[in-house]
């Protein structure tokens, strides 16, 4: 059996930096709606990476990512494949929409894996699946980056039926770098393997993380600090498969965490951020700390505040931007929870 | 001149009072009362009455903070006249972030359907802000422009105005005092006369500018300096009109043109700009390259943005996701055949 990975129809030799684009469906408009795929083959045979980015139109800082890795890197430094989807969801993409705009039932392209209709959500996931997470070792999703919000943390799962899956996805999440990780249940929880994730590790057997590290809409320098972030963790996660030489750079001490709760608006209006982007899992918040509040664009009047449930960490901050309910604003990681543990590197 | 108390939407506001007036305009298939809010700073002294519209276009709000800061700069005990604040004056198209209402219409662009003649939503608003809002006004300013990714500095003068209309409102666009300020045909041209400042200027016949100034998505430092540079030209704006005293002139260079060039893409990609928000004003050589604009499926270059012509950058924009024409650069001619610099600072 040959070690050269096949895509598209398209076989990629050792050593070489190419991409692939296939057709998925034909849209009303006539449009051929198709994926591309860039693959950086190793020179040496060995594990296989897959980064995938946009699986939510409107999350498009992560292109800065996909695109960094397919520039940076170098086929003949690797020993394996790194599988990069640009944008997995051209058609949300295109509407700078998380969603398909259409009317089926399953309009997230990241909650329609194993779907069996043919609806364009389930045939693009179909796509992903048939042609890049059935043909890789691991897998990192990209997430986050819409306007007005960010996030600073790497999420893997720890309920899967396999747990050399879970084991693999926390080793990925170390490698990542940060000196936090969240582990939930992927697989049994929401939104389970009907997610790209969560498909992969159930489903599949393989592996992987989500990265949500990054947001638009701020200063240009934290922006960059976020994908830096980001190209670094890849970076990590690929000297930890063997793809790329050398050992990834772990925290010395990481907080394990699955408590986060939501601290979004419950009313329409302008989000004032109080808690500043640079605190982003950085600064400690206490029960009841104001983080921010939201104005009425009509009268100016404060309408709500929204106040930290517990001492924690922030792990989504926001700039000030109009917000519809339930819109993005603060996730507050409680520092107290039981659930929490530390890892702490062997010397 | 007003008197000293301004009725809107049925409620009389006396002198030396501010209060938000919600005008009813209609109830939608969700069953909710539309309401178009008002906010009115009425001075103890009577003068004219400053209409100031935001978001009549529901994606480009970033001026809103910037009105809500201006009125908390005014001391009505020493105000002469009123101002009237629309801080969302379409308020469906805020709520979904997108320039025009989301219904089926073929009147969808509040800035496009004035008077407001049929019972469309988008219609119906336009009316209620005729009747009850403009009607009362003596000057009126049009916020415009700052959705996500891009951002602007110009101002918008109509040259086809009653000839008396158009010398007062060039007046108070050099008061105001920003850098670039383009005159043009806005009733027998572009916006036209179903355009807000088409229908101030051209049908009411009072001084009407479109202002835009700033943009979203470029961080707290540069943001803040265009809010607190709206909130100055309002201020300048009301001195000229006689409102309030004591606000230092302009004293920059301004460029009054005649022509100015979309530099937009033609195809759809990931923008890569090279003439970011702190470049807005520069002066641009024809040719120079202003951004590109790259594939997100390959990376490859699709297109080139350069600058057609001598001139003035008048918007710019960040690095961000654009489809075949969105938003990207603009450039005034400084082609001295159709515009001129005026300098230093100006009395009117």
């Amino acid at each position: 059996m040959s070690d050269l990975l096949t895509i598209g129809g398209r076989t990629f030799q050792r050593g070489t930096k190419d991409f692939v684009q296939f057709p998925v469906l034909l849209d009303l408009d006539g449009s051929q709606i198709q994926l591309t795929v860039h693959v950086l083959s190793g020179a040496r045979p060995g594990p296989r990476l897959a980064v995938v980015t946009v699986l939510h139109g409107s999350e498009w800082q992560a292109l800065e990512t996909s695109l960094g890795l397919i520039e940076d890197l170098d086929p003949s430094e690797m020993s394996g494949d790194l599988v990069v989807v640009p944008v997995a969801n051209p058609i949300a993409f295109a509407t700078g929409t998380r969603n398909i705009i259409d009317e089926s039932d399953s309009p997230d392209l990241n909650r329609s894996f194993g779907g069996r209709q043919t609806w364009l959500a389930d045939q693009l996931a179909r796509a992903l699946v048939d042609e890049v997470l059935s043909k890789v070792d691991a897998v990192i999703d990209f997430h986050t980056g819409l306007w007005g919000a960010a996030m600073g943390s790497v999420t893997c799962g720890r309920d899967f039926s396999d747990p050399s899956v879970s084991e693999r996805a926390l080793g990925m999440a170390l490698a990542f770098g940060m000196p936090h990780v969240r582990r939930g249940d992927l697989a049994t929880k929401f939104p389970g393997p009907a997610s790209m994730i969560g498909y992969a590790g159930e489903k599949l057997g393989v592996p992987g993380i989500i990265s949500e590290i990054g947001g638009v809409g701020f200063a240009p320098e934290i922006e960059q600090s976020w994908v830096d972030t980001n190209l670094r963790g890849v970076r990590g996660v690929m000297k930890h498969l063997g793809i790329l030489d050398g050992e990834p750079e772990v925290a010395d001490e990481v907080l394990v965490f699955d408590q986060v709760t939501r601290v979004n608006p419950t009313v329409g209006g302008i989000l004032e951020p109080i808690f500043p982007p640079e605190g982003l899992m950085r600064d400690i918040v206490e029960p009841g700390q104001l983080l921010g509040r939201v104005w009425s664009p009509y009268t100016f009047e404060v309408i709500e505040e929204l106040r930290s449930p517990a001492r924690g960490l922030v792990d989504m901050v926001c700039r000030p931007y109009p917000v519809r309910p339930g819109d993005w604003a603060y996730l507050v990681i409680d520092l107290d929870s039981p659930t929490n543990y530390t890892l702490k590197r062997e010397a | 001149m007003a008197n000293h108390s301004i009725i809107l939407g049925g409620v009389e506001i006396p002198a030396g009072a501010r209060a938000t007036v919600s005008i009813p305009v209609t109830t939608g298939l969700n069953g909710v009362p539309l309401k178009l809010n008002a906010i009115a700073a009425v001075g103890s002294q009577p003068g004219e009455v400053l209409t100031l519209l935001s978001t009549l276009h529901g994606g480009e709000w970033f001026s809103i903070n910037s009105l809500r800061k201006l009125l908390d700069t005014l001391d009505l005990s020493t105000l002469r006249g009123t101002v009237i604040v629309v801080p969302v004056a379409n308020p469906p198209a805020l709520a979904r972030q997108k320039r025009d209402i989301p219904e089926e219409t073929d009147s969808p662009d509040l800035n496009r359907i004035f008077p407001g003649p049929l019972t469309w939503t988008s219609d119906l608003l336009v009316s209620a802000l005729s009747r009850e809002i403009l009607s009362k006004a003596s000057c009126m300013v049009d916020f415009h422009m700052g959705p996500w990714g891009s951002t602007f500095r110009d101002i918008l003068v109509g040259s086809d105005f009653a000839p008396e209309v158009t010398a007062r409102t060039k007046e108070l666009a050099i008061a105001l005092g920003v850098p670039s300020i383009r005159v043009a045909k806005i009733v027998g041209g572009f916006p036209g006369p179903r355009s807000s400042v088409g229908y101030a200027g051209g049908v009411l016949g009072i001084p009407a500018l479109a202002v835009e100034i700033g943009g979203a998505g470029f961080g707290p430092e540069l943001e803040g300096a265009w809010e607190q540079e709206t909130v100055d030209a309002i201020r300048r704006l009301m001195a000229a009109l006689g409102m309030i005293d004591g606000v230092e002139p302009y004293r920059g260079r301004r460029l009054v043109y005649q022509v100015a060039h979309r530099v937009n893409p033609g195809v759809g990609g990931l923008l890569r700009s090279r003439f970011g928000g702190d470049k807005l004003s520069v002066e641009v050589p024809a040719g120079t390259l202003l951004g590109e604009v790259i594939s997100p499926y390959t990376g490859e270059v699709l297109e080139q943005l350069k600058a057609p012509v001598d001139g003035v950058l008048l918007y710019a924009a960040r690095n961000y996701p654009i489809g075949p024409g969105g938003w990207a650069f603009g450039v005034a001619s400084t082609d001295p055949a159709t515009s001129e610099w005026i300098e230093g600072s100006l009395n009117v």
